[in-house]
């Protein structure tokens, strides 16, 4: 699986970062990657709204207990090589940033779409940031999709570290943070 | 396995000529067929599928052709097949079943084909003016041995 | 994520009073900061609320006492006593009071830089902010280091147990008296400070540290104790120039407090420059100190802190005495 692009939309449903990691034949403008990070941000919203009646009389009726279990994501060990040295993770100590299962914030929108050549990854953080995966591969495979989760999730720990403690960096604003950059290049690569 | 709900939609930008949902997972004859109510929750599906497509086909790039297949969310995910004649077949399904691919190519070559398109009583155009298109059609599939025929299929699938 | 402790310094205290100081005119801002400092800083740490319920939060010869400030230590103490949460627990095992959360520094120290940047116009003023800030971060280090390298550990446990007379108090090895006093007391769990500390410290301390004379000692003692108090390890290396006489280099291979900042054209290391500035002008070094960015294959954020001393410390470094 090879992340060809990664995107960060903010709550707003604005691009604040876009970056390519494999050069592809189409090349969108950056108006087109706009005009998609919007169309994304509806369409989360919209999906939830298609949410099947069957679905929403057994969670009327009380019958939840079959899907709690599924909404936890496994965590992907060595998802990537260790760091080297533990100062290079950033604020969390120790082999990886986190380590155990993580329960999704996004229950009811949009998380993935496949198509005949690329898979799509959705990752919605409590404040509504989202980060979006497109992949090489298509795939429905539960595995991938939780391989997609918590690098998206890693992804979203860089943000908390490079993004929101620089100083030079305004919230809502497109991300221009070197570190960001190398290091989220640095995760992907080891993918 | 579990399906919820099965839609088809023309090629009049959102006229939604078939659908079929099931609420309730113990009863395969439960929930509505060619439902008024449904109308709303169709055009949404179809906004969402609408969008979806048009990134999919975006990202692509030129000269090749991307067709979306699977939508999932946190619930629920929709297994989609675009025809060559502009139809959509939409099926939704629980988060187990990854692919159904297979089972809307069945729904679309041995039930679509053989009880609408060889069927000289009915339309194959939904719309008869153009009044009709852009979402505002009302005619349905209402053929017997259409209906018959998708409950016989997707009917054990239910459950 | 944004919670882990980290074995990170104390000169978050120091910090906090800068950041106090500068928004002294907002008085509301500076209340706020304040409380949430103790908010933030309480929770890491493994001191029981209970027994802690008389001090004050910070004890002077041996750095941030995890308590909560006196006017809710009553209420909160009573009201957690019996149910030890989450919040008691150290994230660290080995924290002891002696670290904080490198995520709350760095909000901080934004905060900070965010707060420079927004009343300067040229990237030059905000780096003049940044080291002004420092230099009276400096000032007060040393006079606290050497302080606290004059009570040995072990004397300072035995008087807040009340236990017989004063050690004796040799005079601490500089390098091991910063990390290791606080590391001693604070682990023995200072349960029996509150009732100590109207007693004087002063009566303790036998032998008073001697302030460094020679430009060399003083040096090593920037390099050694203030940076493994502010980073929790010595600096990388400490170069004299070979171009010019009263020139030397501090070299950190990662520096820990702009190690969130994607490099700009502003040099936040300006900070610690100004640290490194008023420990050696109050030490009676005159001198002016200023970061170069000095990226090396491995280390690519690698600083190097230069320092030029004044003529007349060379001068006087001549003449034997």
């Amino acid at each position: 699986m090879a992340i060809q692009t990664i995107l960060v939309i903010n709550k707003s449903g604005g691009l604040v970062y876009q970056r390519d990691f494999i050069k592809t034949g189409a090349k969108l403008s950056s108006n087109e990657y706009l005009i998609l990070a919007g169309t994304l941000q509806g369409v989360v919203a919209i999906a939830s709204q298609v949410t099947p009646k069957a679905l929403q009389i057994s969670a009327k009726t009380g019958s939840k207990t079959a899907n709690e279990p599924s909404q936890l994501i496994p965590y992907v060990g060595s998802l990537g090589a260790p760091a080297q040295n533990l100062s290079d993770m950033g604020s969390f100590m120790g082999q990886d940033f986190f380590n155990e299962s993580f329960p999704s914030w996004n229950q009811s929108g949009l998380k993935h779409v496949t198509t005949d050549q690329l898979s799509m990854f959705l990752y919605q953080t409590l404040t509504g940031l989202k980060f979006v995966a497109i992949s090489t591969q298509s795939t429905t495979n539960a595995m991938a999709v939780s391989i997609a989760e918590n690098l998206l999730r890693k992804a979203y720990c860089l943000y908390a570290d490079y993004v929101m403690k620089n100083p030079f960096h305004d919230p809502e604003m497109p991300i221009k943070c070197e570190l960001f950059d190398t290091h989220l290049a640095e995760l992907v690569g080891q993918l | 396995m579990a399906i919820y709900s099965f839609w088809i939609f023309d090629r009049h930008l959102g006229n939604c000529i078939f659908d079929r949902e099931w609420t309730l997972k113990s009863n395969q004859s439960s929930g509505t067929t060619n439902s008024k109510l449904n109308e709303d929750t169709a055009k949404l599906l179809y906004g969402m599928v609408f969008s979806l497509r048009s990134i999919s086909q975006k990202l692509s790039g030129e000269g090749s052709h991307n067709e979306i297949r699977t939508i999932s969310t946190g619930k629920y995910r929709a297994h989609i097949l675009c025809t060559a004649s502009g139809l959509w077949f939409v099926l939704l399904s629980d988060l187990k079943q990854e692919d159904l691919s297979h089972v809307l190519r069945y729904l679309y070559s041995e039930i679509y084909v053989k009880t609408v398109v060889h069927n000289w009583f009915s339309p194959v155009d939904f719309a008869e003016s153009d009044s009709e298109k852009r979402g505002q059609g009302f005619r349905k599939i209402r053929n017997r041995n259409f209906l018959a025929s998708v409950e016989r299929f997707l009917g054990p699938m239910v459950n | 994520m944004l919670t882990e402790a980290w074995n990170f310094p104390k000169s978050f205290t120091f910090l906090l009073l800068k950041l106090q100081r500068a928004s002294a005119k907002h008085n509301n801002t500076n209340l706020v900061l304040y409380r949430m400092s103790h908010k933030i800083i309480n929770p890491s740490t493994s001191v029981a609320p209970a027994n802690a319920a008389g001090s004050t939060g910070y004890d002077y010869t041996i750095g941030p006492q995890q308590t909560l400030p006196n006017t809710s230590a009553q209420s909160v103490a009573s009201t957690l006593a019996g149910t030890r949460s989450v919040y008691h627990e150290s994230l660290h095992p080995g924290a002891h009071g002696s670290h904080v959360s490198v995520a709350a520094y760095a909000f901080l120290f934004q905060e900070m830089v965010s707060q420079a940047r927004n009343a300067s116009k040229t990237v030059s003023e905000i780096e003049l902010r940044l080291h002004r800030h420092g230099y009276h971060i400096g000032l007060r280090l040393l006079e606290l280091l050497k302080f606290r390298s004059s009570v040995t550990p072990g004397s300072g446990r035995s008087f807040f147990h009340k236990a017989g007379g004063p050690a004796a108090a040799t005079a601490g090895d500089a390098a091991s008296g910063a990390g290791n006093a606080s590391g001693a007391v604070g682990a023995s769990g200072a349960s029996s400070l509150g009732n100590a500390q109207d007693e004087s410290l002063a009566s303790n301390i036998t032998t008073m540290k001697r302030r460094d004379l020679r430009l060399l000692e003083v040096l090593q003692f920037v390099h050694g104790p203030v940076w493994r108090y502010l980073f929790d390890r010595a600096s990388d290396d400490l170069v004299k120039s070979s171009e010019r006489e009263n020139e030397y280099m501090i070299i950190d291979n990662t520096p820990s407090i702009t190690r969130f900042i994607s490099s700009t054209n502003v040099q936040c290391d300006f900070f610690v420059c100004g640290i490194i500035e008023g420990v050696l002008d109050l030490a009676s070094f005159p001198c002016t100190v200023t970061a170069h960015s000095v990226p090396e294959d491995k280390f690519n954020r690698r600083v190097v802190f230069v320092i030029r001393f004044d003529q007349e410390v060379l001068e006087r470094e001549a003449l034997r005495f």
